[in-house]
Order: structure tokens, then C-alpha cells, then sequence
């Protein structure tokens, strides 16, 4: 076991977990943030997607004994109260929401996107999305609200 | 249609902010107080006799909490066609006699964790005789092969279809030819894991499942039948379904097994997820098919006669292969009018995985094979691909050679429009070199979609239910399950409009076995058609009962009303009464008091097929949609680019436009990983790429431009005259590409998937011939 | 449930510690950006005792410039370097792939250190640094030394125990180009591809390197295709000839026709591509 301290969405927390415990677990189990879908467990999907200082890792991947010292961010962290960031605003807006499983991370992974990039190319999104599958919509729609949001965000800053 | 009516317009997803804020619940994120870990013993073996199972060991693991097998069991055995197909009724929940494929399941467990459910496992002894197996469909049809279930030469479901006289159509043909095609198995790959809950109540002795399924009522039929319990001692509960494309149509062992454990343990809930290695291993799969094709035309382009043999490798059980293998030999009937067919279909049994459902069901195979027939047909007389489906197509009012009744239908309108936006004139034959060896061409596909399929049970309705409360607020009850695709949506959209309310009035309850109306699920591209019209005549019964209110108050006609825009109108005058809230008001006031509650039920008026012959009407109508594909191939490394896919979907009305281009979108980019990778493969019955690294799905950096043009054919049976759409897309998107590969660079492309190999080693074949 | 089964995790915060915790623990496994590790951890029967995370070593991290060489530490992610405005400028090769290598998620992860010493066949950078005269500083259990990539590559059991501290490359003003052909998705791990470096000299090519992975055994080193392009004018150059040397040189590998094919029409490329520049 290890005492760590978590700062995620903004919230501290310290935590005993054992010292092989992932980052998933420690956030769907011990906090509650149900938002980081479970799925492959194996670094493909990229349904477990959570920010981590600002860029797309996979919590599947990272033991949390190592996400000590970074800021994770998960889906339920982009909400600001009752408004939404203007990334899900645009995957309602555009239609690029179906089944929803990827949805979370798609949303985080265009986060760290525009964080770096606030107006990428189709080509930059697609580039920056491909760790994250999504089988229902084809993306066509999720590259289109990101390009929204991108042009949204823009205006507004 | 009304102004603020939300009918054919691109309104928010009524759970999109759940699923964009991460708020949306799935099944695996319940967590009951007491929940157990439940796992499943699988076969290791493709093909053995069981001759003992000692769960002993494993009982007494601390930790475990139950162990069931076979023996907890009433063995009795369930399939997914019994209505028809009583004999494909194949497999037991829990095995106890034989295994028939690496991964079928023989007992279960339940502990207080993961780990300890695996030690448990690992703990069952049990003792196997190896039979001979056999992995091969073609192989399992032989005299002397592995015999897996009772049936002669392992041919599970054979399907023969006759019609005129296909011997003398092709005498009488100027051109004849003959194919083989072969397709692989693929991947459902939705993102969600199957995953179910199970509890027994004691004190009632019923069960709770709440199960990521695209079909609750399915399941309780099925879980009644083999636990022997009564259907209303199921409850079966759908919650948010991460995709299903036809993979969760069926009630699993693992959700008969979760019910059972919790039953046996006492009551406490148990929780089990397949890992995606055993999605991919023992779920469900598509059907691998063989289509040995001869077929004969006219010089004039007239199709004479399409005769042939489809062999599918069904597996180790039925699942839905009767449906499947009806799907496979008769969807193109829907698309061409000729006189004179003669297939034969077998279903095999084989050691491999259960085939089973998978978005199109055969329909993907059929229209790879049929599609890329036909431009060969076509080729051989010298005519433009499109010039002949427009020559040999259906037409509105049609009645098909086995008797399907078309009514409204746009195929014509979806061939000429795609043609026109494609620039296919200017770009068919071109054969533009776009930089040295590598090359342009351009394809067309063109498929039919029914609307419900009534395969699995005498009947097909969906139901639902409108309770309009005091304050206002509108409930709608539906079975429809929403797996994704936004039926949820679409019928609080319907609902909306009937009732003539705002959208965001409604509120939606769906599939709960106990709470919902019947439906039998989310297949066949039937929602938004049947449950559709069910939630409309539900809003047109919730209205009529305020309306008679209002018209008693009034003392008008109840005729003369009609609500619009949140109004009661009087429809004479086009005079607004009062607000709709102020009707509701009046319903549940003192002298009325009458609550209301609308109910409404469709059952789409269809003809049983006679599976002797093929004849009978299977849908209340049909979808049509022709597809373009814009391709570049590199002679120099085989590898083909998809450019632009171009769809023209005649859809009836789309209730959302946004979800009906979702949809296509979706498809195409699905057809495109089958056409270009993907494939289930197999060694000894092994599923060898059981991951999402192995098995490689199309990602956000394959997605290629789309442009998707609607055809508004107002069907006479839709709701709003829309049609099903959620499957036809990904019918014709294989032969669209094998077909722009021809046009590009002279190869015909036979088996999927079309890898660079096949493409150089087929580019190399005719460059041998040209020099002998 | 826990995915993982126990271990010790620890978390040195100097090499020589890190080397310590390798030498005093029963069954230790070094941890870089966990993109491997961690995979195989959930899947191997060989479960180690500790797990010796370099997260917090911070010379590890970062890139060093000097005018005659760039070091890039061991735990830089391949995203960090896709983005390396130093890396891009003297580099651009190794920038590309690593910007092609695996998924975002996935680069913002993967450090360089852990692609190189996976040993994993199918990576991408070992080939794309060994064309560029890579160095790696090696940190054993028992000795610290500087290798090539393919000397660390070859090094096995105890020999394999220790810390990659750094990846050195010389500043020899090399142009390269990457080529890598998937069998599917243009993300997936490349069945074949070719790194290929030198220095332009007016007509001529010097210190030309051409590697191949082949996917089914560690880099290959063409050194018939490199001496073709060494002593041949780049006007004189030719794809057909090329090739040639190239099957000459994989020969041995068994390489099958549509490999063969693929890298026969990167030959082509990059002949086109020397001769436009």
C-alpha cells in the first residue's frame, strides 16, 4: 500500500491504495467518477481517456501511485456546474453523440487537442483523436464538432 | 408539418448531455451493496464429449460464493428462430453433454472478487473426451466429417429458393457468368463489453437483470423458457448500451448464469462482463459465406436469371442463422426485378464460434457478392454499371417475384442522384493516372432494407404508452431499445409532433420489461418504423382524450380540435382556445378528473415467407439506397484509398436528419474496415486476433469524406412516411469499392478483405496473361 | 477488483538508486511511460516482485542541446519529441516518427527509453535512430557505457539488466527519410519499414545508412543498398538497381514478395525525393 495525493478535477485527495492499483480503478472504484469507461484495458480504445497536466493518457495504462504530482482532469471535471465547455456543447450540437461510450473520452482527448492546437485542421483532428475508437458514427460528425467548437471557442476568447 | 413541430429536424439527442458530461449510466457502472463477481468456465476444447465436472474444489475456495453447471439447471435449450425454425432451437445455457467451440459455456461462478472468481475457475475439474473437430463449412458438409449436432451432413438451416425457370432464362441469355466469392467473419466491436447484472428476489421468487442488450423482451423469453420460470417473474432492464450492431440481440449464458448465481447465493446481486478477448472469442460473430454465383443477360441489359449455391460457416449453434442465410439469398429481390432465381442456401455447423447477427445480417455478404456479380454482368455486355441497375431495378408498386409487396420506393431516384453527384460520367473509365502507378476509379453498390423482419415471433408488434400528468409533463413509455442509434429520440420526436407539444416536454421510459410495453427489440432496422408508429398512435389516443375533454367544455366538436404548437386550436376557424397546459388543467380538474393516459400498438401488416419456397412479404415495407465509391489504388504497393463515398438513401422522411446521416455515416465506415481489413481469423477454432490491436477497426484518421443526399419517398406506412435505414448502408459498400478498384486498374477483387497482397498479386495475374 | 496483481512499486529519484533497487530486488521490472510494461503485466505469468518506476529520476527527462550533439533523455515521450522544436529543426526524421508511432494517448506515454528497450521488433524508433548514428548511454547493473542502438539491442540477460539513461545523436547534418507500410490502419504497427539517412555532398551521398524493419527479427543494416548509393551519382541513381542491391542485402531475412515490393517502391520515393532536393 501507498498514501498518495491526487489532484483530480481540482480536488485533492489522499488515498491508500496498493502500490499496483490503476489509475481507472482508483477513479471509477475509490472516487466515484464513473465517466471513465471501462472497456479493452489494453491501451486501444481509449474509452478511459483522462487528462493528465493538460494532455490525453490513458488511465488504464498509468498506476496511480504515478499520477501523483500531475493534475488529472476526468469528464466530470469539464463541467462547470450547471454550463457545459463548449466541446460538449458542439458533440450535442453537431449530432456526434450515439451511443456514448466513447464519448468522454473523445470529448477530453479534443480538449487536450484545442488546449494545443485551438484551430487545428480536419487532418489535425483525426491525427489527435486516433487513440480513441468509436464505432458508431464513423467520426465524421465528432471531427465536425470539434472543428465547431475549435471556431466557437475562438471567437470567444 | 407544424412550425415548431421537432418531426424532420436535427434536434439534441435527448441523452446527449448525460453522455457528454459523463453522466450516462451502463450497466457495469451499477454497484449494489453485497454484488458478487460472476465468471464463466469455458471450453478450451472446440470439440469434446464432457465426461465429468468436479466443482468441488472450487466450492469450497474461500470467497466463493455459488458454483452452478448444468445440474442447477432444467436443461432445456433456447435459439433465436424457434417460431419458424423450431429444430435450430440448439443450445443449453450450461453444456453438460458436449462442448462445440473454444469458449462454450459449461458452469459459472460468483465471489466476492475478480480474482477469486478466476481461482474458482481454474479449480473445476472437469474431465473431456476430445472429438474430432472440423473448422471448415465445405469440409463439414462431407460425408464422414465430425458430426456436431443431429443434423445430416451438419447443415443446420438449408434454404432452397425457385422461382420461373432459371435452367432455360440462362440458355436463353446472351452472356453467362460465373463467381465465387468469399467472405470472412467479422467483429460486432461495439465499444461497450457485454455486461449484466443478475439478482434473485427470495421472498418473491423472481429475478432482475439488467443486461446491455438490444433486446429486454427477447431475454425474458428466453431466460423464462430455460430457468422455467414465468416471463412476469423476469424483469429484464436496459439501461444506456454502449453499440450493439446486432452483437446483443440474444439472451447469453452469461445472463442466464448472473440470475442463477445470484439465486443460488441467496439473493446477492452478480455482476459479469465478458473481456473484450472473450467478445471477440465467444460472443457472436458474422457469418463467413461462400457465393458461388451464375447468372445470364440479354445484350439489351434485360437480367435473365441469378442461380446459385451460399454456404455459410455457421458455427458451433443456430443463433439467428435462419435469418441470416434468408437474408443472405433473398434481400437482392428486393432490389431486382427477374423472373427467374434458383439459390441454394446452407447454414453449416462447424467447431468455429456462434455466427450469428451482425448489422445487415447477410445482407453485407449477399451485397459484396450479388453487387460485384452484377457489375461483371454488365462488363460482359458492355454496358455501364449504372445504365443496368436502372435498367433491371424494382419499382415503386411493385410485387416481387416471391411476392414482397414494394410500395413506395426511390431506388431509381437514389441511382440517378448518386451517378449525378458522383460525376460518375465524366469519371467512369477515365482511369486517371493521378501520380505515376497510381490510379482513380469509381463504383457503385446499391442495396434494399427491410423494416422489421418477422422471424422470431408470429408477430412483430412494439408498444407504447402516454401518461400526460397534471402539471403537464409528458411521459412516454416505449419498449424500443436504444442502443445508440437514438430511437429514444426519434420517438419522443414522434411523440412531440402527434401531441403537437414542445420536444423538451417529453420525457422517455424504455425497455423495462416491467414497466414498458412489449417490443421485440432493436433489430431488422425496425425501430423507428414499427415502434414509431406505435408511439404516434399512442400520442394520437393521449390527444383525442384531452381533445373530447376540451370539445365537452366548449361544446364543440371534438372533429373540429386539434392541438398545435402547444395550442388547442379550433381547426375550422384556425382560432387558438387555449394552451395546452390550460387543457390539462381542465382534464384534471373538479369536474373532469380525467387522468390521461394514451396507448398505442402497431403491427406491421406482413405475409409470413414460406421458408420452402421464399415467397411471402417479410417487411411493411422497404428501404432503397444506391452508394458510390471514389477510389485510388497504388499499382506499385497494391494499397487502395478510399477518396469519397457518395449515398443516396431513399429513407421515406427523416424524423432527424442528424441521426439518419449518423447512421450512414456510421455504416459506411464499418463497410469500410470489412471491405479493406477486417477479419475475424481462426486457428483450430481459435479466434487468433481476440484485440482491438489485433483486430484492427477503422479509427478517426480512416475517415474518408462522405456525401449523403436523402430520397423523400413518403412512405404510406411510416410514421410521417419515414422508413428504417439502419443497416442498409453497410450493405453495398464493399462492391462500391471492389468495383472502383475494377475501374481503376482492371482487378476484380473476389474475396474480403481487398488487401494490398490481393491487389498486387491480382495486378500481377493479368499482367502475366497479357504476355502470353 | 483489482486489474493487477501486487507488487512493490518504488520510486527512485537517481540513477545509481534506480541500479541499487535493480540488484537488491528478487524479480524487478523497469517502468518508463508503462505503455508496455503495464500491458504485460496484465497478461504475463512471469509476475515480477517490484516494479522500479523512473518517473521521478529527473535527469532522465529532457533534451540537451550542444552544437555538436543533441541528448534526448530516456524518459522523453514521443510526443514531446515529435514536437521538439530542436528535433525538428536537426532531426525531422525521428520528429516524423515518433508523430507516426502508436496513438496520441499513446505518444503522450511512451517514452524513448521504453521504445528502445522494449525490444520489441516492430517499434519504430530504434530503426529511425540507428540511421541517424544513434548512441545509447547505458546505466548496467555492473557497467556504465555508450553502444550503438544495435549493440544495446543485442545485449541480453544480465547483460539487458540496468538503466537506458539517454539517447545521443550526433549533429552530422544526415537528411532521412521513414518509410512504414501497415497491414491495416494507418496506426497500426508497421509489417516492414525503412529508415534511411546520409549527408549530401554536391552529386554524392556520404555516410549513407539504410535500416530496415522487418518485423520478424531486430533492424536490418543494408549495406549493399547503402554502398549503391554511395558510390553511384544521385543523377545515375535508379529505382531498378536499388532495389537490386536491397534484395541482395535481405537475402537471408525471407522476406516475403509484398515486403519486398513495399520497400522497392520506397526506394523510389526516395530517389525522387534526393533528386528534387
Amino acid at each position: 500500500m501507498k498514501t498518495v495525493t491526487l489532484d483530480v478535477n481540482g480536488k485533492v485527495f489522499c488515498l491508500d491504495v496498493p502500490d499496483g492499483e490503476l489509475l481507472i480503478e482508483t477513479l471509477r472504484d475509490r472516487l466515484g467518477l464513473l465517466g471513465t469507461k471501462y472497456s479493452c484495458l489494453e491501451g486501444d480504445c481509449g474509452v478511459c481517456t483522462v487528462l493528465a497536466d493538460g494532455k490525453n493518457v490513458l488511465s488504464c495504462l498509468m498506476l496511480t501511485v504515478e499520477a501523483e504530482g500531475r493534475k488529472i482532469m476526468t469528464i466530470e471535471g469539464l463541467t462547470q456546474g450547471s454550463s457545459l465547455h463548449p466541446i460538449q456543447q458542439a458533440f450535442i450540437d453537431e449530432g456526434a453523440v450515439q451511443c456514448g461510450f466513447c464519448t468522454p473520452g473523445m470529448v477530453l482527448a479534443s480538449k487536450s487537442l484545442l488546449d494545443r492546437c485551438p484551430l487545428p485542421t480536419k487532418e489535425e483532428i483525426a491525427h489527435a483523436l486516433d487513440g480513441n475508437l468509436c464505432r458508431c458514427t464513423g467520426y465524421v460528425r465528432i471531427i465536425n464538432a470539434v472543428l465547431s467548437a475549435a471556431q466557437k471557442m475562438k471567437k470567444t476568447s | 408539418m407544424k412550425t415548431t413541430s421537432p418531426v424532420g429536424k436535427s434536434v439534441p439527442r435527448i441523452d446527449a448531455r448525460q453522455k457528454v458530461t459523463g453522466e450516462a449510466t451502463y450497466v457495469f457502472d451499477l454497484k449494489f451493496p453485497g454484488m458478487l463477481v460472476g465468471k464463466m468456465l469455458r471450453s478450451p476444447h472446440a470439440h469434446a464429449r464432457i465426461v465429468k465436472i468436479d466443482t468441488s474444489k472450487a466450492e469450497k475456495l474461500p470467497g466463493v460464493r455459488a458454483v452452478v453447471t448444468a445440474e442447477d439447471t432444467p436443461k432445456i435449450k433456447f435459439g433465436s428462430n424457434e417460431y419458424f425454425f423450431p429444430y435450430t432451437v440448439d443450445q443449453y445455457p450450461l453444456e453438460f453433454e458436449k462442448v462445440r467451440y473454444i469458449g462454450d459455456e459449461i458452469a459459472a461462478v460468483a465471489a466476492v472478487d475478480e480474482a477469486t472468481a478466476e481461482q474458482a475457475l481454474s479449480l473445476i475439474d472437469v474431465q473431456y473426451e476430445v472429438l474430432p473437430a472440423v473448422f471448415d463449412a465445405v469440409a463439414a458438409m462431407k460425408p464422414g466429417a465430425p458430426q456436431i449436432h443431429a443434423a445430416r451432413n451438419n447443415i443446420g438451416v438449408m434454404l432452397p429458393v425457385c422461382f420461373g425457370d432459371p435452367d432455360r432464362a440462362l440458355r436463353e441469355s446472351d452472356y453467362v457468368h460465373e463467381d465465387v466469392f468469399v467472405l470472412p467473419s467479422a467483429a460486432h466491436a461495439a465499444l461497450e463489453p457485454h455486461v449484466c447484472i443478475g439478482q434473485y428476489e427470495v421472498s418473491t421468487d423472481r429475478i432482475t437483470l439488467w443486461s446491455s442488450t438490444q433486446a429486454p423482451f427477447k431475454i425474458r423469453e428466453a431466460m423464462a423458457k430455460t430457468l422455467k420460470m414465468q416471463e412476469a417473474d423476469i424483469r429484464v432492464i436496459k439501461l444506456n448500451v454502449g453499440g450493439g450492431f446486432g452483437g446483443k440481440l440474444e439472451m447469453f449464458p452469461m445472463d442466464f448464469c448472473a440470475c442463477l448465481l445470484s439465486k443460488k447465493c441467496g439473493g446477492a446481486p452478480v455482476k459479469m462482463m465478458c473481456t473484450r478477448q472473450e467478445v471477440f472469442s465467444c460472443t457472436r460473430r458474422k457469418h463467413p459465406m461462400i457465393y458461388k454465383l451464375k447468372s445470364g443477360v440479354k445484350k439489351d441489359g434485360t437480367l435473365m436469371a441469378i442461380t446459385g449455391e451460399v454456404i455459410a460457416d455457421g458455427g458451433a449453434y443456430c443463433s439467428y442463422g435462419p435469418t441470416v442465410i434468408a437474408a443472405g439469398i433473398m434481400r437482392f429481390m428486393m432490389v431486382y426485378q427477374l423472373k427467374n432465381i434458383r439459390l441454394f442456401g446452407s447454414r453449416v455447423y462447424t467447431n468455429n464460434s456462434i455466427s450469428g447477427a451482425i448489422r445487415g445480417f447477410g445482407g453485407v455478404q449477399s451485397g459484396f457478392a450479388i453487387e460485384s456479380h452484377m457489375d461483371m454482368l454488365a462488363r460482359g455486355i458492355g454496358m455501364d454499371p449504372v445504365e443496368f441497375r436502372l435498367k433491371n431495378t424494382t419499382d415503386p408498386n411493385t410485387l416481387t417475384i416471391n411476392k414482397m409487396i414494394i410500395s413506395s420506393n426511390g431506388l431509381k431516384d437514389c441511382i440517378r442522384k448518386a451517378a449525378e453527384i458522383s460525376g460518375w460520367r465524366e469519371k467512369y473509365g477515365a482511369k486517371k493516372e493521378t501520380s505515376p502507378g497510381v490510379l482513380r476509379g469509381i463504383g457503385i453498390g446499391i442495396a434494399a432494407d427491410v423494416m422489421g423482419s418477422k422471424m422470431y415471433k408470429s408477430h412483430e408488434s412494439a408498444g407504447s404508452i402516454i401518461k400526460v400528468e397534471e402539471d403537464g409533463s409528458v411521459y412516454l413509455f416505449t419498449g424500443a431499445a436504444d442502443t445508440g442509434q437514438g430511437s429514444d429520440t426519434a420517438m419522443a420526436q414522434i411523440a412531440a409532433h402527434e401531441l403537437g407539444v414542445a420536444y423538451e416536454r417529453i420525457r422517455i421510459k424504455a425497455a423495462d420489461t416491467e414497466i414498458t410495453p412489449f417490443d421485440t427489440g432493436s433489430f431488422a432496422s425496425r425501430v423507428t418504423f414499427i415502434s414509431g408508429n406505435a408511439t404516434k398512435n399512442a400520442a394520437t389516443d393521449a390527444k383525442r382524450q384531452i381533445l373530447e375533454v376540451v370539445a365537452q367544455e366548449l361544446k364543440l366538436g371534438v372533429q373540429d380540435l386539434d392541438i398545435e404548437d402547444e395550442q388547442v386550436v379550433n381547426k375550422k376557424s384556425g382560432k387558438m382556445l387555449l394552451s395546452f397546459d390550460q387543457a390539462v388543467v381542465l382534464c384534471y380538474s373538479f369536474n373532469y378528473g380525467r387522468l390521461i393516459i394514451g396507448r398505442g400498438s402497431y403491427n406491421p401488416k406482413t405475409t409470413p415467407i414460406d421458408f420452402r419456397t421464399g415467397e411471402g412479404n417479410i417487411s411493411g415495407s422497404y428501404g432503397f439506397e444506391a452508394q458510390i465509391a471514389e477510389v485510388e489504388v497504388d499499382t506499385k504497393t497494391g494499397r487502395v484509398k478510399v477518396l469519397k463515398m457518395y449515398d443516396v438513401h431513399d429513407i421515406g422522411y427523416p424524423i432527424n436528419p442528424a441521426s439518419v446521416h449518423g447512421q450512414i455515416e456510421g455504416s459506411i465506415v464499418m463497410g469500410l474496415g470489412y471491405t479493406l481489413y477486417e477479419d475475424l481469423k481462426f486457428k483450430e477454432g481459435r479466434v487468433v486476433n481476440p484485440s482491438f490491436s489485433k483486430y484492427r477497426i477503422p479509427r478517426s484518421t480512416e475517415m474518408i469524406p462522405i456525401e449523403s443526399v436523402f430520397i423523400e419517398t413518403n412512405d404510406p406506412q411510416g410514421p410521417f412516411g419515414a422508413k428504417g435505414m439502419g443497416e442498409a448502408s453497410l450493405l453495398p459498400t464493399a462492391a462500391a469499392i471492389a468495383n472502383a478498384i475494377y475501374d481503376a486498374v482492371g482487378v476484380q477483387i473476389k474475396d474480403l478483405p481487398i488487401t494490398p497482397q490481393k491487389v498486387l498479386a491480382a495486378l500481377k495475374d493479368i499482367k502475366n496473361k497479357k504476355q502470353e | 477488483m483489482p486489474i493487477l496483481k501486487d507488487f512493490r512499486y518504488h520510486a527512485p529519484v537517481s540513477v545509481d538508486e534506480a541500479l541499487a533497487l535493480l540488484r537488491k530486488c528478487e524479480k524487478p521490472v523497469v517502468l518508463a511511460g508503462g505503455t508496455f510494461v503495464l500491458n504485460t503485466l496484465k497478461k504475463t505469468a512471469a509476475y515480477p516482485t517490484d516494479v522500479i518506476g523512473l518517473r521521478k529520476i529527473a535527469p532522465l527527462h529532457g533534451i540537451r542541446d550542444t552544437a555538436r550533439e543533441t541528448a534526448i533523455g530516456s524518459m522523453t515521450t514521443l510526443a514531446e519529441i515529435a514536437s521538439s522544436p530542436v528535433i525538428r529543426e536537426h532531426f525531422a526524421v525521428l520528429a516524423e516518427a515518433a508523430a507516426r508511432a502508436a496513438t496520441t494517448p499513446l505518444r503522450h506515454m511512451a517514452t524513448i527509453g521504453g521504445n528502445v528497450a522494449s525490444r520489441f521488433f516492430w517499434v519504430d524508433l530504434p530503426v529511425v535512430l540507428m540511421a541517424l548514428g544513434a548512441k545509447a548511454a547505458w546505466s548496467g547493473v555492473k557497467t556504465k557505457k555508450t553502444l550503438t542502438i544495435e549493440d544495446f539491442l543485442a545485449l541480453t540477460g544480465q547483460e539487458a539488466r540496468g538503466i537506458l539513461t539517454e539517447i545521443v545523436l550526433p549533429k552530422s547534418g544526415l537528411t532521412g527519410v521513414y518509410f512504414r507500410h501497415t497491414q491495416t490502419i494507418e496506426v497500426d504497427v508497421p509489417i516492414v519499414a525503412i529508415a534511411f539517412a546520409a549527408r549530401r555532398q554536391a552529386d554524392a551521398v556520404k555516410d549513407v545508412r539504410c535500416i530496415v524493419n522487418t518485423t520478424l527479427s531486430r533492424p536490418v543494416r543494408l549495406a549493399g543498398t547503402a554502398s549503391y548509393f554511395e558510390t553511384t551519382d544521385i543523377k545515375k541513381w535508379k529505382a531498378a538497381e536499388a532495389a537490386e542491391a536491397l534484395r541482395g542485402d535481405l537475402q537471408q531475412s525471407k522476406l516475403d514478395d509484398y515486403r519486398l515490393h513495399c520497400l522497392c517502391a520506397d526506394l523510389e520515393l526516395l530517389i525522387g525525393k534526393f533528386k528534387q532536393t
